[in-house]
């Protein structure tokens, strides 16, 4: 059993329309690279927990009052994450497409590119 | 006037999509708010070209409400009909005509009148669609939905910084909704083609950016077929400049991969030509029946069509964050869900389904 990798299958018609996931996060879950999302995420709760246990023999009595919180933060834990900054401007911009280096060396690397591309999408060679 | 401050509407926040949004609000009738629009900027609120195409969007129709907060972090819109007509348009020179003329193309053809819009300012720019990938990208787009006569002649060229362009967009063709579409192929590409335009320089500038996308190209094996413009005295507007527009042909499909750029800064003509070239090949082996530029326009006919199932194929590359905010966006305004559904014959390809929501043009004179 310890072989078994469980796979997350990301739901775009799902994704898409979830709110309170920002869209950039939305694509990136649905790419199935939601594992650096996760990176982020834990390495997020090790800094606070690392933070709770260093500040935990001072505020051990506060700790009941804590987990409260918490269960309420929960529900809202998505409104507060991943909303993006609302007025980043992608929408006045073209679409980026890489540079011409970059696209230069991906052509030159993969030399069946071209082969793949007449093949399906030229109709001289057919 | 009705204040529209306290009434409940669908609300946006940022800068995010702002013409769609006004867009899709003008084409469903509904008013909405768009707010936090920059409010931590060293200057907030709308810039100069927003402002601008908020007074292109009451122009081009009647009844329209505006109210913008004082600082200018708030707007709340709520549209008329969209009646058309012949008129002007200065734009700022912040921002190039296709960035006002790109969502006229939404509207135009839901119009009361024909659409006979002027617009003077700068013709092209390395973030806004410039006018030959407006005529080759989006109007065969157009053409498919059942908008035929569009025309969108220059009549000046205009180059960054200066501008001093003119540009005319003619939309002869009324109807009451565009018709449902099923694009299940990939096109066939038979040519590529494209045109290399310069104004106020060398007319061997042009010359050169065909040299370059042709070494580029020729290895597809394909014909290549790139004319030049070039332009020069009054008409070459106030500021040099230089840029290349490429697209494929089909013969089954008026639609066409399109990409375009002008040369910046201390770039040669031959580094805009590879550029380019390199572009292209890349749109098309990550495209599905049409351009990432071109899906946006098609997804909002595809909307606002018939009460029937449309369908267009999307590769999975083309899904990206602006399109999930569009999508978002419909639905808010809409209230309409699109479907993806995986392509069984294109394993990278998706299809993308809706129901249009039965839009009638209602300003359309009866004939």
């Amino acid at each position: 059993l310890k072989n078994v990798e469980v796979k997350k299958i990301w739901d775009i018609n799902k994704l898409i329309y979830m709110n309170n996931i920002d869209p950039d996060d939305a694509i990136l879950r649905w790419r199935n690279e939601e594992k650096e999302l996760d990176k982020n995420e834990d390495r997020d709760e090790e800094l606070i927990a690392d933070k709770d246990e260093f500040e935990g023999s001072e505020n051990d009595g506060e700790d009941e009052d804590k987990d409260k919180g918490d269960d309420e933060d929960e529900d809202d834990f998505f409104q507060k994450k991943n909303t993006g900054d609302a007025n980043e401007e992608i929408d006045t911009n073209k679409i980026a497409l890489k540079s011409s280096d970059e696209l230069r060396e991906e052509w030159e690397e993969e030399g069946s590119s071209m082969e793949r591309l007449k093949e399906r999408f030229f109709k001289s060679a057919k | 006037m009705v204040s529209l401050k306290n009434a409940k509407l669908p609300t946006f926040q940022g800068t995010k999509n702002f013409r769609l949004r006004l867009i899709l609000s003008t084409l469903s009738g509904k008013a909405i708010r768009i707010e936090k629009i920059r409010p931590d900027d060293l200057n907030p609120g709308l810039k100069d070209y927003e402002i601008s195409f908020l007074r292109l969007l009451e122009t081009v129709t009647n009844g329209s409400i505006i109210e913008i907060s004082y600082t200018g972090t708030t707007v709340i819109y709520k549209p008329g009909l969209i009646i058309g007509g012949n008129f002007t348009h200065n734009c700022p020179t912040s921002k190039s005509c296709g960035y006002f003329i790109e969502p006229m193309l939404y509207l135009a053809p839901f119009s009361k009148k024909k659409f006979s819009i002027v617009f003077n300012g700068i013709t092209s720019s390395k973030q806004d669609p410039g006018l030959d990938f407006i005529r080759w990208g989006l109007l065969p787009v157009m053409e498919k939905f059942g908008v035929r006569e569009v025309e969108l002649h220059t009549l000046k060229r205009g180059e960054p910084p200066n501008g001093g362009g003119e540009v005319h967009l003619l939309v002869n063709s009324l109807i009451a909704q565009p018709s449902t579409v099923h694009i299940l192929d990939l096109p066939k590409i038979s040519a590529l083609k494209g045109v290399a335009y310069c104004a106020r320089v060398s007319p061997s500038v042009a010359n050169r950016l065909v040299d370059a996308a042709r070494n580029v190209l020729r290895p597809t094996g394909c014909l290549v077929d790139i004319t030049t413009d070039v332009w020069r005295g009054e008409n070459s507007g106030k500021s040099p400049g230089f840029g290349l527009t490429l697209f494929s042909e089909s013969k089954k499909t008026p639609i066409r991969y399109c990409v375009d750029d002008i040369g910046g800064p201390g770039e040669t003509p031959e580094d805009v030509g590879t550029r380019v070239a390199y572009n292209l090949m890349d749109l098309i082996q990550g495209s599905g029946c049409m351009g990432r530029n071109q899906l946006e326009l098609a997804f909002v006919y595809m909307v606002v069509g018939k009460e029937d199932i449309g369908r267009v194929l999307v590769n999975k590359k083309q899904l990206d964050a602006r399109l999930v905010l569009l999508l978002r966006d419909i639905k808010a305004i809409f209230g309409t869900n699109f479907f993806f559904k995986d392509c069984i014959d294109h394993s990278d390809c998706l299809y993308a389904t809706v129901k249009g929501i039965g839009f009638t043009n209602a300003s359309k004179k009866i004939a």
